[in-house]
């Protein structure tokens, strides 16, 4: 067993017997690793910064309304990280579903909300398109700047008319999470 | 809200010592202390079968109702598990092998029925009482599962509960066929297992609705 298992495990038990500065320590101490697991796990899945964030005190929520459930006879990380990789996967097939079910015409409204907050922002926007797939690149380029329709957006890059939506949808959000990350540094 | 804020809001919150879950064995024991005598009460109203003692001499009757009796087991230890975080995956697969014993053992008696007695050993006739006698038997045993799977973290709502389903069906099985003369294994595979299935599939449906998360942060 680690240090730092030892340690946690500690402090989890101390603040299930109602130690509640330790259960304070224990929570301060698991912030860092949880953050940067999400940001790690997000980034990857394109999300951004300040997601990781809700995401961690989702986290947070679910291992105190679940504290009871840790048993002192096993190891404490692989029970946090188990409720943390649940509210992962959680947190993800919920985005995934609200895209899916996301009407085709409420496309325009989401995407020009995103590209306003880009606006507002005075960010370079070519700088950051750059970080972007080249996919991604193309669809924003052809509709939100030169100012083509999906149908022939799709019909120049050789994708379907619902690639080149989602994404430009996905596009812009990644823009959108790494304006907010760039004014918050 | 910061991190921080919350942080301090949850450490506030836990000044008091908490009611820890108990191991999943000692669930066990309790759910079985909870249910065995509600199915006893409703065997003994419902009437014991007239040919029990003859049942007992029955090498393959006894074989269904040890596997009936260790799918309910297995199936609610495998539920007890599943809602404790960190737990091994494979125990969530426990009921498996008992259930290919139970219906292992049933399609065994089917070809047996068969080959003794030709179609007529398949003989299939209607009997809806099977359904509600199961339920009826599985009253108790289900209500106290479903609330003892509310106090444990939901990890896998739609699996647990339907193990959680699982377990009461085939425990209310194993009450009924103390007092159902139903032992034609086509019969039983059809009216009693077919009870069963339909029973866990209910409560795997409701499985996101009856244990789920609180404190959900809205994005």
């Amino acid at each position: 067993m680690t240090t730092n298992e030892q340690e946690l495990k500690s402090l989890m038990t101390a603040g299930l017997d109602g130690d509640g500065a330790a259960y304070r320590r224990l929570l301060e101490r698991l912030s860092p690793h949880l953050r940067s697991y999400y940001r790690g796990r997000l980034a990857r899945a394109g999300r951004g910064a300040s997601e990781a964030e809700d995401l961690l005190q989702e986290a947070l929520l679910a291992i105190h309304t679940r504290r009871h459930t840790y048993d002192q006879a096993e190891l404490f990380t692989p029970w946090m990280y188990a409720i943390a990789r649940y509210k992962l996967i959680d947190y993800l097939r919920r985005i995934n579903a609200s895209r899916g079910d996301l009407p085709i015409e409420n496309v325009d409204d989401l995407t020009a909300r995103a590209d306003h907050d880009g606006v507002e922002s005075s960010i370079d926007l070519r700088r950051l398109m750059t970080r972007l797939p080249a996919k991604m690149q193309r669809a924003i380029q052809y509709v939100k700047l030169d100012g083509l329709s999906v149908a022939e957006a799709a019909h120049r890059s050789g994708m379907t008319e619902s690639a080149v939506k989602i994404s430009i949808h996905r596009g812009l959000k990644a823009m959108t999470a790494a304006i907010k990350a760039e004014d918050k540094s | 809200m910061k991190t921080e804020n919350l942080i301090s809001t949850l450490a506030a919150d836990s000044e008091t010592p908490t009611r820890r879950l108990r191991p999943p064995v000692v669930r066990l024991v309790v759910w079985i202390a909870v249910s065995l005598p509600w199915i006893a009460l409703v065997v003994a109203l419902m009437g014991l079968r007239p040919d029990l003692a003859t049942k007992f001499q029955e090498q393959g009757w006894i074989v269904e109702q040890g596997a009936a009796l260790a799918v309910a087991l297995s199936a609610a230890m495998a539920a007890f598990c599943a809602g404790v975080p960190g737990r091994p995956m494979w125990e969530r697969a426990a009921p498996v092998l008992p259930l290919l014993v139970w219906l292992g053992t049933l399609s065994v008696g089917c070809l047996q029925e068969f080959l003794s007695a030709g179609p007529q050993g398949l003989a299939f006739q209607t009997d809806w009482a099977c359904l509600p006698g199961i339920v009826m038997i599985g009253l108790v045993p289900g209500v106290a599962m479903a609330l003892m799977l509310r106090r444990g973290a939901p990890m896998a709502p739609v699996l647990s509960v339907g193990l959680g389903g699982l377990a009461a069906s085939a425990l209310a099985d194993f009450g009924l066929r103390l007092s159902h003369q139903q032992d034609a294994s086509l019969m039983v595979i059809v009216w009693q297992v077919g009870t069963v299935v339909l029973l866990t599939t209910f409560s795997a449906i409701l499985g996101r609705r009856l244990v789920r998360w609180r404190h959900r942060l809205s994005y």
